[in-house]
């Protein structure tokens, strides 16, 4: 068996949102090593992201039970309110 | 017609979310989504059925907005938090991440905005995200990541290499992976 050799490979914010979000399994990556560091970048990456989430949904809260939105369903249902 | 219409119905508090982040302003968020769903249901022969129906009239908010961007000279409007029905829950102590997140969506890009808000608030996935905005996934993960990046600059919820030591490795040698084949 040979001396396996060095390759340099970077692991970009893209990859690990991905990654965070699902779209990307840690498993597509080949290599364990990167594997780890993904998770380690991950686990990293996820506090600011759940900050980020979390202060959104807070900002923008779905308005799913106010007078416009009712009055909104009822006209795409043809209710008359 | 009646199962299409209430499947509909069932999005618009989602719509009404998402065109209130995106325009920043309550008045012409329902006119977006109005005009969105008047749109819908003049065309429902082009929902096919059976799908649900929120890529579909993600992209008719969407293809409205713009179309509003190109008429429109002014710039996107400031997005801020004003009274109304909108009001969100107090935040409390969160009151300067709220300031911060303020701060953080005006630095973003309209692009970057945009795909922020379908991931990061309505919970799209990549592939949906990219078809309501008509790009590729390669560039929803790039604007993806560049805004995220600001708006974490923004919150300062960054972690430095010294906050979080896990398992002895060092944060900045994550970035970069040594592989070997």
């Amino acid at each position: 068996m040979s001396e396996p050799s060095l390759n340099v490979s970077f692991v970009g914010d893209a990859e690990l949102h991905a990654y965070l979000d699902g779209e990307l399994t840690a498993q597509a990556l080949p290599q364990i090593e990167a594997r780890l560091l993904l998770e380690v970048n991950a686990r990293i990456l996820m506090k600011s992201l759940k900050i980020q989430r979390n202060a959104l949904q807070k900002k923008y809260p779905l308005p799913d039970d106010c007078p416009k939105t009712k009055a909104m369903i009822n006209a795409v249902l043809g209710k008359l309110t | 017609m009646d199962h299409q219409r209430r499947a509909i119905a069932d999005e618009i508090p989602r719509l009404r979310r998402y065109a209130r982040a995106l325009s920043g302003s309550e008045i012409d968020a329902d006119d977006l989504v109005q005009e969105t769903l008047t749109r819908a249901l003049s065309h429902l022969v082009q929902w096919t059925s059976g799908e649900n129906p929120r890529k579909w009239l993600f992209s008719i908010l969407h293809n409205h907005y713009v179309d509003g961007l190109r008429r429109s000279t002014r710039a996107p409007a400031h997005v801020s938090i004003d009274a109304g029905e909108f009001t969100p829950v107090s935040l409390g102590a969160d009151a300067g991440i709220r300031r911060d997140l303020d701060q953080g969506l005006q630095a973003l890009s309209e692009d970057q905005r945009q795909v922020l808000l379908l991931v990061g608030l309505e919970g799209l996935s990549y592939a949906e995200t990219a078809d309501i905005l008509e790009i590729p996934i390669g560039t929803v993960m790039s604007r993806l990541a560049r805004g995220r990046e600001k708006l974490r600059h923004e919150m300062m919820c960054d972690i430095g290499p010294d906050d979080v030591p896990l398992d002895g490795v060092p944060v900045g040698a994550a970035i970069r992976v040594r592989s070997a084949r």
